[in-house]
């Protein structure tokens, strides 16, 4: 998700950020589980402490890397200063609008071709040819057509967003069960009724399973298109920080870049998790 | 699907005495091709309000293709075909919707007020009070088959159409939910139509027996045996023989 950096900072910010994900997922199964639990958060801060030491041996250069106090420092500074919450607004309004522009296109596309034969024809083949572009290779494209202000941001993150989504939609769309479509026109259901309580509670789970794709796709593209010449936002704190060679402030752009993809991510999980209560609950009898 | 019928009679079929009123359905020279195959070929065929008609046939003689045409949900048949109000319909497997719990999956579609209250008085009458509130996946297979004949039943339909519906439960668990049927058909009289592959189930249930061969009815008689029935009462075995040889099997275990 967060990975789109090469520099070892970027590699052990998110290797102590996705400690925490595996972690939550086995809870309970096995009996030795608390322990495993402990036990795996030991090397993520055995690195961190390694990490502390090298940087205040000196073995380590500020220029090249902060040391994890220092991060720590300055995340507060930049929090205190409101540097890092102004940034965190620009860039989540950047995320959160295109990733409302992309689901409503993917929706609307994903049930027009998911629903009617004409539909498909008409709108499977070219989504299936933007399936195949290279999202980041038309950033150039992006910047001749939209200039380099918010909208080719936005377009670059809703564009991201729209393909999975919108394949994920259409599959289920045309996987919905036709004995159940049997039912409700056995009782009588009219079309409402039958997409309230059929065809939207069959295709919820996959298209929950779409949305998290393009959610981590959305905070992917955002970094690169934050590297557009931004006048704002966390994109823009990073770049400039390069300038200074602040390793720390990078470093807490970066970490604020994977708590936000860790965030959204959550939040879709618990509402798979409530819209999949029938088959949770169901196994305990 | 044309209603020719006044709904009202329908529904207030009386007890007992069945084919005082007119028909529940009316089949005239009902057809339906795949292709070039002729699955049903020209059917006529009345049920009379109340009558238990069972079907029999081989796999592929076309028994499935005529109770989905009474459905409604076979848009491709040919000729004429009437039924009352819409048939309810109980299938092989329960087709419950797995994301609403037993209560909602009986309770959908039905309207006007009341609507949840009848549906636990259906859920009552099929043995599952005190599971309203159960997922279909923690239900047994005999249960969810109970909470889909409880979803036709509160409908109060006056033709339920059954569908192989006891097919895919054990011995045990079907001999218990062909008693359920009965009884709710002796109960609330709607003329049904049980689609089944098994002689002896049809023998204890039905009024009448047809048997479907090659998209024509090969045989159309009434079985008129006071109930409840047993499987080794002598006319039930005379019958059984003789629609075993009608179904091209040898009855050898008879």
């Amino acid at each position: 998700m967060s990975s789109a950096s090469t520099t070892p900072a970027a590699a052990s910010a998110s290797a102590v950020t996705r400690g925490a994900v595996p972690a939550t997922e086995p809870q309970g199964r096995a009996a030795g589980s608390r322990w495993n639990w402990l036990l795996r958060w030991l090397s993520p801060l055995a690195l961190l402490a390694l990490w502390q030491v090298a940087s205040s041996t000196g073995l380590l250069p500020e220029q090249t890397l902060a040391g994890p106090g220092q991060i720590l420092q300055t995340t507060v500074d930049l929090t205190r200063s409101g540097q890092l919450p102004e940034a965190l607004a620009v860039s989540l309004q950047r995320a959160f609008l295109g990733l409302v522009l992309g689901t409503v296109f993917a929706v609307v596309a994903g049930v027009i071709a998911g629903t009617t034969r004409a539909g498909d024809l008409a709108l499977d083949p070219p989504m299936q040819m933007i399936r195949t572009v290279p999202l980041f290779g038309l950033v150039p494209l992006f910047i001749l057509w939209f200039g380099i202000g918010e909208t080719p941001k936005v377009l670059l993150v809703a564009l991201g967003v729209v393909v999975p989504l919108y394949l994920n939609l259409t599959a289920a769309l045309r996987g919905v069960d036709p004995e159940l479509l049997d039912v409700a026109s056995t009782l009588g259901l009219g079309r409402a009724e039958r997409w309230r309580h059929v065809v939207l509670p069959a295709v919820l789970p996959a298209a929950l399973v779409g949305f998290r794709q393009s959610l981590g796709i959305a905070w992917l593209a955002l970094i690169v298109a934050e590297q557009i010449a931004a006048s704002e936002g966390l994109g823009y704190m990073i770049n400039n920080a390069r300038d200074f060679l602040q390793t720390d402030v990078i470093v807490v752009g970066l970490l604020a870049y994977a708590l936000l993809g860790l965030l959204t991510d959550a939040l879709v999980r618990v509402l798979e998790r409530r819209a999949l209560r029938y088959r949770d609950e169901g196994v305990i009898a | 699907m044309t209603s020719v019928l006044d709904a009202k009679t329908a529904k207030t079929a009386p007890r007992g005495a069945a084919g005082a009123d007119a028909p529940v359905v009316r089949l005239r020279g009902l057809s339906r091709r795949f292709g070039d195959q002729t699955v049903l070929d020209a059917i006529d065929l009345d049920i009379a309000a109340g009558e238990f008609v069972a079907v029999l046939g081989r796999s592929g003689s076309g028994k499935t293709t005529l109770l989905r045409a009474l459905a409604g949900l076979d848009a491709g048949v040919t000729g004429e075909l009437h039924t009352g109000q819409a048939p309810a319909v109980v299938f092989q497997d329960p087709r419950l919707l797995p994301w609403r719990r037993a209560l909602a999956n009986v309770v959908l579609g039905l309207r006007g007020e009341g609507a949840e209250a009848r549906a636990r008085e259906a859920l009552r009458e099929v043995g599952l009070e005190g599971r309203e509130e159960a997922w279909p996946r923690e239900l047994s297979g005999g249960q969810r088959q109970r909470v889909s004949l409880a979803r036709a039943l509160v409908r109060e339909p006056d033709l339920l159409l059954l569908d192989e519906p006891f097919s895919a439960l054990d011995a045990l668990t079907r001999v218990a939910a062909q008693r359920l049927v009965q009884t709710l058909w002796q109960r609330h009289r709607p003329a049904v139509l049980l689609v089944t592959h098994d002689v002896e189930e049809a023998l204890l249930l039905a009024d009448r027996i047809l048997v479907i061969d090659d998209g024509r009815i090969a045989y159309d008689e009434p079985f008129a045996l006071r109930r409840p029935r047993r499987r080794d009462q002598p006319d039930v075995i005379a019958r059984r023989a003789e629609l075993l040889r009608l179904l091209g099997v040898d009855d050898a275990a008879a």
